[in-house]
């Protein structure tokens, strides 16, 4: 990807490799407060003072119990629900929309596309409608089903992309020894989109890890995950930031540490494909 | 195979679509009686959000703002411009800096309206840093509320719009860049007249995909002022929210909803007619 280099003159080269370390250390400004403060016994909005080092706002997190465990428990809750869903609904959508190209199955391609675009914002008034009509609200289950839904048509359109990629004559054969189409599925297809599902579950992962529209709107109180707890402490009177640094430097941390380890894995152009969506 | 995709999809979005068409002709609410006993009312939630004073107009043009000032300048044109740069750098602070871009991204977007609100906050870290060297602030959040959320969403998103170009720039063959040099072509020249052209495709996906993202973008705004202060930020999505849930009219969020759904549409069909021009939604067979 970056074997092919416009070579500058060197004048060209260092006035750019300044202007870009510039713009890198601009860019670590605001998580500077963050990391400061979470290192400390009681700290404010200034980065000074904030009484000595400390890694007890780190421990107490997990000790504590309460409201900070609770939450990350619900984020997990949700994140993994909604990845498993999304991921094996997907994948098994994805195989007959890639393998049997019709018509009709072209047709409900561009509605997946189309259905990525469509701000799922604008829905969320009648869907809390309905939850509470019919009784689904403030469920974590049925918060994971409506973000499975959400995510669905982008996971599938990627799935399929990746699938189109495995040669049709290695099913042919499959399918020549007597294998039927779900056992070349599950024998030859899904072994060799392993990456691909891979970019699917993160690409789910993360985003509803990190979503809080969705779950400011159904889940409530003790329901609630990261994303919501950590809303509560805007504007708050009183908050220990210190201790709130260190929250949102730990529900920060999976995200990140998941996209350096897949893209390490199968290389920033599949991650960038899984991203698209952004 | 694809019957549970048709089902979730058809429960979870289709009907909430539906059903937002539905309530936006009615005059429910959260609580009160119309909130069990609603009556449709024709077009009124519509003549009103329509007629002056609505609010609309403005949240439109605050939209309009945010969308022009922190998607296209800060995203596109200053993602291009890195991904542009770093092509002649050295190589360990392209990788570095890029990390540390593309991280800007990946943190959850209320741990990125955490940190600017901390920072742009009265006592803040960029107060503390402007008074030592003896300049003023006055609190941005509160007297250029939407400067604050566009510069928050511009850190943040930029990597979306750095990766697409930096990986479209890589594709761009040197010989191309080569041969033009040797023409006498200049930099600006080389760009205007060979980089852009090969990468437009990119530059229109790149365009139809953050405005969709930043139209819908509700989560860093809510977050760092709710919209204000007064409505000085009130873009479409916090306006809509604002509407159902803060003044209980759910019914008029909905008819606000419609309007975001149309806009959202609109850009979709165009994202839906580039795929498929660049070949990225063709069937193998």
């Amino acid at each position: 990807m970056t074997t092919r280099r416009v070579r500058g003159p060197s004048a060209v080269r260092n006035l750019s490799t300044m202007a870009i370390s510039l713009v890198g250390v601009l860019f670590l400004v605001p998580f500077l407060w963050l990391v400061v403060v979470a290192f400390q016994r009681h700290g404010s909005l200034e980065l000074a003072g904030g009484g000595g080092f400390t890694l007890s706002n780190f421990t107490s997190l997990f000790t504590g119990g309460g409201m900070f465990l609770q939450s990350f428990e619900n984020s997990l809750f949700l994140a993994v629900g909604t990845t498993i869903f999304t991921t094996v609904i997907a994948v098994f959508a994805a195989y007959p929309l890639s393998r049997f190209g019709s018509r009709t199955q072209e047709y409900f391609v561009y509605v997946l596309v189309f259905l990525t675009g469509l701000p799922i914002i604008a829905i969320m008034i009648p869907t809390y409608d309905y939850f509470v009509t019919l009784n689904l609200i403030n469920s974590r289950f049925w918060t994971v089903c409506f973000m499975t839904a959400t995510a669905l048509p982008f996971a599938t359109w990627i799935a399929r992309s990746f699938i189109d990629a495995v040669p049709r004559e290695l099913e042919e054969a499959a399918w020549m020894d007597g294998s039927s189409r779900f056992g070349s599925l599950k024998r030859i297809v899904v072994p060799l989109i392993i990456p691909g599902i891979c970019v699917v579950a993160v690409f789910t992962f993360v985003n509803a890890w990190s979503d809080f529209f969705v779950p400011y709107i159904l889940l409530q109180g003790a329901n609630s995950p990261a994303s919501v707890t950590m809303y509560s402490f805007f504007g708050q009177y009183g908050v220990n930031y210190s201790e709130v640094a260190a929250f949102a430097i730990v529900y920060s941390l999976p995200p990140v540490l998941l996209y350096l380890i897949v893209t390490r894995w199968v290389g920033q152009g599949f991650a960038l494909r899984g991203a698209v969506k952004g | 195979m694809v019957a549970p995709l048709i089902v979730f999809i058809l429960a979870f979005i289709g009907w909430p679509i539906i059903w937002t068409m539905i309530l936006s002709f009615t005059n429910m609410t959260i609580t009160g009686p119309t909130a069990t006993h609603f009556q449709f009312i024709g077009f009124a939630n519509y003549r009103q959000l329509f007629s002056s004073g609505s609010g609309l107009v403005q949240s439109i043009f605050l939209s309009l703002y945010y969308l022009v000032a922190s998607a296209y300048i800060g995203q596109a044109l200053f993602g291009f411009a890195l991904a542009y740069l770093m092509l002649s750098c050295s190589m360990r602070v392209r990788k570095t800096v890029g990390s540390i871009i593309i991280i800007c991204w990946l943190v959850p977007e209320i741990i990125a309206a955490w940190m600017w609100f901390a920072m742009l906050s009265d006592g803040g870290t960029l107060q503390q840093g402007l008074h030592a060297v003896g300049l003023p602030y006055q609190t941005w959040l509160i007297s250029h509320p939407m400067i604050s959320v566009s510069l928050a969403n511009s850190w943040r998103g930029v990597a979306f719009s750095f990766l697409l170009f930096s990986a479209a720039l890589s594709d761009v063959p040197a010989e191309l860049l080569d041969a033009a040099k040797v023409d006498g072509a200049h930099t600006w020249r080389r760009l205007r007249s060979i980089i852009l052209p090969l990468l437009a495709t990119t530059i229109l996906i790149d365009f139809v995909l953050i405005t969709l993202g930043t139209l819908n973008d509700f989560t860093l705004i809510f977050a760092m002022t709710g919209g204000g202060p007064g409505t000085a930020s009130n873009v479409l999505s916090v306006f809509m929210y604002q509407q159902a849930f803060s003044t209980f009219q759910l019914a008029y969020g909905t008819a606000i909803a419609v309007v975001l759904l149309v806009i959202g549409a609109i850009f979709s069909v165009i994202y839906i007619r580039t795929l498929r021009r660049r070949g990225a939604l063709n069937f193998v067979r």
